[in-house]
C-alpha cells in the first residue's frame, strides 16, 4: 500500500499488527488472537469511507484501535497527523460510536449526550450552549420530547439514536461509526443517513462508517473499504462512482456473488 | 406476609411448651411473661435502648466515611491499595474481642470504645464491596469514557461511582448489621448503659424475661435499621427500580 503523506489523510494505519490477548480463562490456556496483520490503509481528509466485511472479521477493532481505546502490538496510527487518543484539555479529533450504546441509566438523554463535553472539563458556559445546541438537533434524530427521559424508557432504536447524538456532539471530525444504523427502521434509517450524508458535508467532517449493509456503504460512501479475510493483512479499495456497480464489486470481494463477466477496475 | 405467620406459629408452639413442660422461668420465659417484661421495664429497656442507637448510628456513619474513603483511595491508586490491603485483612484476624478490654482502658467508660468496636468489624465488608464495586464497572463504557480523554476524577464521578452504588449499599447493609452485634459485646465488656450492658445486668439478676424483653428490643433495632437501609437503597438507585421490585415480589 502507498505510504501517502501524513497530511490530507485524517486517518492512517501504518502496518499496523493488532493481537487480542487470551482470558485467562478458568483452567484453559486460550491463544491469541491475531485480528490485524501489518495493515496499512489511510481515509482521505473530508471523505466518506465504508467498512465493510463479515462479522467477526476486524472492523470494530480496527475503529477501537483509530479511537485509541486498543493500542497496536505494531506499526504507527495517526488521526489527523497525531497519534490516537486524546488527553484531558485537548480537543476531540475523533468523535467514535460502538457497537453497544452504553448510555448510562442514570443520565436522562440530554446528559448522555452531553456526556463526552462534560468528561472533557468544559466550562459551564460552554455546555449550556452545547444543550441548546442538542435540544435543537433533537428532533433531526427522531427524539422530538425525548431529552428529559432516561435510556431504559427509550426503545432501541431511540437508544441508538441517542448514542449517534452523543457522537456528534462530542465534537470530533472524524466520526468513527461502529453500524450507528443497525436497529433502525427503513424509514429513521434513510432520514439519519440523509442527515449524516447532510452533516459530513456541512462540518466538512470525514466518516468512517462500519456497516454490514453493502447497498448503505454504497449510498453514502465515496469509497467502500473491504475486510474479505481475517486476520486483516489488506483493505481491498471499491471507489464508488456508480452505486450498483459498486455494490457488486464489494459483493463479489465478500465472496457473495459469482465474479461478476465485467471489467471492474482494481484488483 | 408469610413470615409474620411464621412468626406467630413460633410464638404460639413456644408459649404452649412453656405451660406444658414448665421449665423454671428464669431458665426459659413464655412469650407472655416477656411481653410483660417489655411492658413493665419499658423506661429501662428504651431508655438504654436509645444509648445503644446512639452507637450503632455513630458506629456505621464512621464506618461509612472510613470503609468508603479507604475504597475509593484504593481504587485511585494501586500503590496504596497494595499496601493497605494485607492491613485491613490483618485487621479482622486479630481477636477483636480480645482488645476490647484494652479499648475501655484507654477510652473509659464511654460511648467510644464500643463505637470504634463496632466500627473495627462494620468496616470491613463495606470497604471490600466498595472496592470490589468500584472495580466492576461496564468494559463497553470504560472504552467510551477512554476515547473521551475523560480525567481520572470526572470518570470516577460519573461513570464509576454511580456503577459501584449498588456494592456501596450492599457494604451499607453488612455494616449495620455488624455494627450491633459490634454495639453490644463492646457494651458488654464494659458499660454503664445500653441494651449490651442490661442484658448482662438482667441475666446476673436471673431475669430471664427481662433478658428476653431486651434481646428482643435489639432484635428489633436491628431488623428497623436493615429496612431503613434498604429503604433509603431503593429510592437511590432508583434506576434499578423494575429489577429490584421484582424481586421484591418474590421476598414478600
Ligand atoms: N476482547 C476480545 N478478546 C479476544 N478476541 C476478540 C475480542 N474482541 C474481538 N475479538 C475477536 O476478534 C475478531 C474481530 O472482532 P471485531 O469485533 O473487530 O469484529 P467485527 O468485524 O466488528 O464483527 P461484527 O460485525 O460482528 O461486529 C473476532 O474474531 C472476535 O472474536
Ligand atoms: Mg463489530
Amino acid at each position: 500500500m502507498s505510504r501517502g503523506r501524513a497530511e490530507g489523510s485524517a486517518l492512517r494505519f501504518d502496518a499496523v499488527t493488532a493481537v487480542y490477548r487470551p482470558l485467562p480463562a478458568a483452567g484453559r490456556r486460550g491463544t491469541e488472537v491475531p485480528v490485524l496483520e501489518e495493515l496499512s490503509f489511510a481515509v482521505q481528509e473530508g471523505s466518506f469511507t465504508a467498512l465493510v466485511g463479515p462479522s467477526g472479521s476486524g472492523k470494530s477493532t480496527i475503529l477501537k484501535l483509530a479511537a485509541g481505546i486498543l493500542r497496536p502490538r505494531a506499526g504507527r496510527i495517526e488521526v489527523c497527523g497525531a497519534p490516537p487518543g486524546t488527553r484531558p484539555g485537548e480537543p476531540l479529533r475523533a468523535s467514535y460510536m460502538p457497537q453497544r450504546d452504553s448510555l448510562l441509566p442514570w443520565r436522562t438523554l440530554l446528559e448522555n449526550a452531553l456526556l463526552p463535553l462534560e468528561m472533557h472539563g468544559r466550562e459551564a458556559q460552554a455546555l449550556r450552549e452545547a444543550r441548546r445546541r442538542a435540544e435543537e438537533l433533537l428532533p433531526v434524530f427522531g427524539l422530538e420530547g425525548k431529552g428529559d427521559a432516561y435510556p431504559a424508557q427509550l426503545s432501541g432504536g431511540e437508544r441508538q439514536r441517542a448514542a449517534f447524538l452523543r457522537t456528534v456532539m462530542a465534537g470530533g471530525r472524524l466520526l468513527l461509526l461502529d453500524e450507528p444504523f443497525g436497529a433502525l427502521d427503513a424509514l429513521t434509517r434513510r432520514q439519519l443517513q440523509l442527515w449524516l450524508a447532510g452533516l459530513r458535508r456541512s462540518l466538512e467532517a470525514t466518516v468512517l462508517l462500519v456497516t454490514h449493509d453493502v447497498q448503505e456503504a454504497a449510498l453514502l460512501a465515496d469509497e467502500v473499504l473491504v475486510v474479505a479475510a481475517t486476520p486483516v493483512r489488506a483493505l481491498e479499495r471499491v471507489p464508488v462512482r456508480d452505486r450498483a456497480t459498486a455494490e457488486r464489486r464489494v459483493l463479489e470481494l465478500l465472496g457473495l456473488r459469482e465474479a461478476a463477466p465485467l471489467e471492474v477496475g482494481g484488483a | 406476609m408469610r413470615g409474620g405467620f411464621l412468626a406467630l406459629l413460633l410464638l404460639v408452639a413456644w408459649q404452649a411448651g412453656v405451660e406444658l413442660f414448665r421449665p423454671p422461668s428464669f431458665i426459659l420465659p413464655a412469650p407472655s411473661q416477656v411481653a410483660a417484661a417489655l411492658w413493665s421495664e419499658r423506661a429501662t429497656l428504651l431508655a438504654n435502648a436509645g444509648v445503644t442507637l446512639e452507637e450503632i448510628l455513630l458506629a456505621v456513619a464512621l464506618s461509612a466515611v472510613v470503609g468508603v474513603g479507604l475504597a475509593v483511595a484504593m481504587r485511585m491508586s494501586p500503590r496504596f491499595a497494595g499496601g493497605a490491603y494485607p492491613w485491613l485483612v490483618a485487621s479482622q484476624m486479630f481477636p477483636t474481642v480480645a482488645i476490647a478490654p484494652i479499648l475501655v482502658l484507654w477510652l473509659g467508660y464511654t460511648l467510644a470504645p464500643k463505637v470504634l468496636l463496632a466500627v473495627l468489624w462494620s468496616f470491613f465488608p463495606l470497604v471490600v464491596s466498595t472496592y470490589d464495586g468500584l472495580g466492576r464497572v461496564d468494559a463497553d463504557a470504560e472504552e467510551l469514557f477512554a476515547s473521551w480523554g475523560a480525567g481520572r476524577w470526572r470518570r470516577f464521578r460519573a461513570l464509576e461511582w454511580p456503577s459501584a452504588l449498588p456494592a456501596v449499599f450492599s457494604g451499607l447493609k453488612l455494616a449495620v448489621a455488624f455494627s450491633v452485634s459490634g454495639a453490644v459485646v463492646g457494651e458488654w465488656l464494659g458499660a454503664q448503659a445500653g441494651l449490651g450492658y442490661l442484658i448482662q445486668r438482667y441475666s446476673s439478676q436471673l431475669q430471664a424475661s427481662a433478658v428476653f424483653a431486651a434481646v428482643f428490643l435489639l432484635a428489633a433495632l436491628g431488623i428497623g435499621l436493615f429496612a431503613l437501609t434498604g429503604r433509603v437503597e431503593r429510592r437511590v438507585l432508583w434506576w434499578l427500580r423494575t429489577a429490584q421490585d421484582e424481586i421484591g415480589r418474590e421476598e414478600a
